[in-house]
């Protein structure tokens, strides 16, 4: 059996750009990587693997003038004593799929491997005029920052997890009306695995060359308020984010949470790109704020971007050469004093060939934000098409 | 991401050609290269492009299309590289904007992320963003006739005016008396070294008006070193493209134009 569906994923890419070429309304594009974790523990000497295959697939299909479907799918062969040493909880945060629809498919799994394809777009988008409906699985992306995202409330940003900036679709309706050039009326609402809403109506528009964001809704069991603006400064881009959350059902008892996040990014002549921003969370401790495991970070929300009262987060890149590309950024919690440091090389090896390595390396007081996670290599091969 | 945002706008100033015939006679040097400089201008623009970086020991291309309407408003699609396909960027006035469909986000572009030059492109800002410099910022004197592919060409130095902004310290250009297109130029240093080539070849016939379809940018100084705009498709005065095209809603939504 294991082997009917490892063809018919083969199949699957082999295929799609003959379907791209025949029919012109049928677009399809996407990756195959290769990519390799060595993970060095906090507190043990013993490093672990993990290697995994990993290929997307984006499907869209231009019915008409009007109507748009779109697919996206991933599939996923994960093995390595990293899995093992997690399992079966790992598995697991791999496999759940959080959406209203299940469509994460484990084809097979065993203590150091598992195999699984999940759907993370199937949406349908019905467009007339200056209004559009989608319909679907989806990413309804809300935020306006390049780091923490306070205002994305159906699919947050996780800044760790870079070999997924796609992020999973939320099961939602989304209305879009388009009142001006530059602005919009948003109206959206999700269900998750547990039946819980989340829908807000967000206002986008632009006023002095800045774009700035208005919203309100729910989320979950809270009451969420929410603003945001982009715009520059002598030529830095200047953004910020921030919401209030309130628990709807004990209003008059709790006090709300405040998220803000703000951020600055330069670019100078020579492409020296450097990114700062700061995040505060008004619930956030400011004692040691290790108070979840790694995979907990899968499942972000933006009450939860950070548990600690404030991180602060700074980025600078450089083209050492224009096929390699160099980046170091860092995290920072000023109150435990942990941290994480992240350094980056990239390598355009062909037109549609990169080479990633990169390493996330946490450090810090045990049970700090940031002390127990230890360190963590990639390696990573992906040829887009 | 970042890499690209610069393309567009780069190569917009490719697509803004327009052409009105000129008679030629009687014209100062000065009016020659505003007349060159304004084929490349027009009320609105649709174009096919490719541009390719070429070094000695590798390649790489990114292909475009691009819908302008004057200097202020623009769309451009990348079609290729594949990493990169379906992102969009647009200039609407003072504002920049990048859609980036993996993650279904519009990017508000902040002035100093068009600094970076693609793949060390060999075109800077300077020649791209404001090229109307080469008629407002020098002097120009013809001096001389030659032949260039075939066509007579007024040869004309220009210098920068005393308090011109330019990093050249001359310019010598070649341009087509017939047509009035520029088909060398060669860019000096404050010493008189030369720095780079610029030629352009390959008229076509594109939607009625000569113009070249293949420029190359070849450096003087590193040996192997020059970007190739390629030009396949180009149209002018599109009705459509009026300022009401250029929207949010267009950049999430546009698709290539289906060309053979």
């Amino acid at each position: 059996m294991k082997k009917i569906y490892f063809i018919f994923f083969i199949l699957f890419i082999l295929i799609a750009p003959k379907i791209k070429a025949q029919n012109n309304s049928i677009d399809v594009k996407g990756f195959l990587e290769y990519s390799n974790t060595t993970w060095a523990p906090s507190t043990s000497d013993t490093w672990m693997g993990l290697s995994s295959i990993y290929n997307r697939v984006n499907v869209h299909w231009y019915a008409n003038n009007e109507l748009t479907f779109f697919a996206g799918v991933r599939n996923n062969f994960d093995y390595g004593a990293m899995l093992a040493a997690f399992n079966p909880m790992y598995e697991q945060s791999l496999t759940q799929d959080n959406g209203l629809m299940d469509l994460t498919f484990k084809w097979a799994s065993g203590k150091s491997y598992v195999f699984y394809s999940n759907i993370d777009r199937l949406n349908f988008k019905w467009s007339h005029k200056k209004l559009e409906l989608t319909v679907g699985r989806q990413r309804i992306n809300w935020g306006i920052n390049l780091i923490w995202n306070p205002n994305d409330i159906f699919n947050t940003y996780n800044y760790f997890n870079f070999d997924y900036v796609e992020r999973p679709g939320s099961d939602a309706v989304l209305a879009q009306y388009y009142t001006g050039s530059l602005s919009s009326l948003q109206l959206a609402a999700k269900l998750d695995y547990k039946n819980r809403l989340t829908a807000a109506a967000m206002y986008k528009f632009n006023v002095a060359n800045y774009d700035i964001q208005l919203l309100g809704g729910v989320m979950n069991q809270n009451i969420v308020l929410g603003a945001g603006w982009a715009g520059q400064i002598k030529g830095a881009g200047f953004t910020g984010e921030a919401s209030y959350f309130r628990n709807k059902d004990h209003f008059a008892d709790s006090t709300g949470q405040w998220v803000v996040s703000v951020g600055a990014n330069y670019t100078f002549t020579n492409s020296l790109y450097l990114n700062t921003s700061f995040i505060y969370n008004s619930t956030g401790t400011t004692q040691k704020a290790g108070l979840r495991n790694f995979l907990d970070m899968n499942n972000l929300s933006p009450r939860t971007l950070t548990l600690s009262r404030m991180n602060w987060f700074g980025e600078i890149s450089y083209p050492i050469t224009p096929l390699i590309k160099a980046d170091l950024s860092a995290i920072v919690n000023p109150y435990d004093g942990s941290a994480f440091v992240g350094p980056s090389l990239s390598f355009n090896m062909t037109q549609n060939l990169e080479i990633y390595a990169m390493g996330q390396i946490f450090t810090g007081n045990k049970d700090t934000e940031y002390g127990d996670f230890g360190q963590l290599y990639y390696l990573r091969v992906k040829w887009s098409f | 991401m970042k890499t690209i945002i610069k393309v567009g706008s780069i190569l917009l100033l490719f697509t803004l050609l327009a052409f009105s015939s000129v008679q030629a006679q009687d014209m100062t040097a000065k009016e020659v290269v505003s007349k060159s400089f304004n084929l490349f201008l027009g009320k609105s623009s649709f174009s096919v492009m490719k541009m390719t970086i070429e070094r000695p020991s590798w390649n790489r291309s990114i292909e475009m299309q691009n819908w302008s309407l004057g200097n202020d408003y623009y769309i451009t699609y990348i079609t290729a590289p594949a990493r990169d396909q379906g992102q969009v960027f647009m200039k609407y006035d003072k504002d920049m904007w990048n859609y980036i469909p993996a993650i279904n986000r519009t990017i508000k572009i902040p002035p100093s992320m068009m600094m970076q030059s693609w793949m060390g492109s060999d075109f800077t800002n300077n020649d791209l963003m404001k090229q109307n410099s080469i008629v407002t910022d020098y002097t120009h004197k013809f001096t001389g006739n030659e032949k260039i592919e075939g066509y007579d060409c007024y040869v004309i130095e220009l210098k920068p005016l005393p308090d011109a902004a330019v990093v050249w310290g001359s310019i010598k250009m070649w341009i087509a008396k017939k047509n009035l297109n520029t088909l060398k130029a060669e860019y000096y240093d404050t010493h008189g070294k030369l720095i780079k080539t610029e030629e352009a070849s390959n008229l076509t016939l594109m939607d009625g008006r000569l113009l070249p379809s293949h420029l190359e940018m070849i450096s003087n100084i590193k040996k192997g070193h020059k970007t190739i705009i390629d030009i396949s498709h180009q149209k002018f005065d599109l009705k459509y493209i009026n300022k009401a095209f250029f929207s949010i809603q267009r950049i999430k939504n546009i698709r290539p134009e289906n060309l053979k």
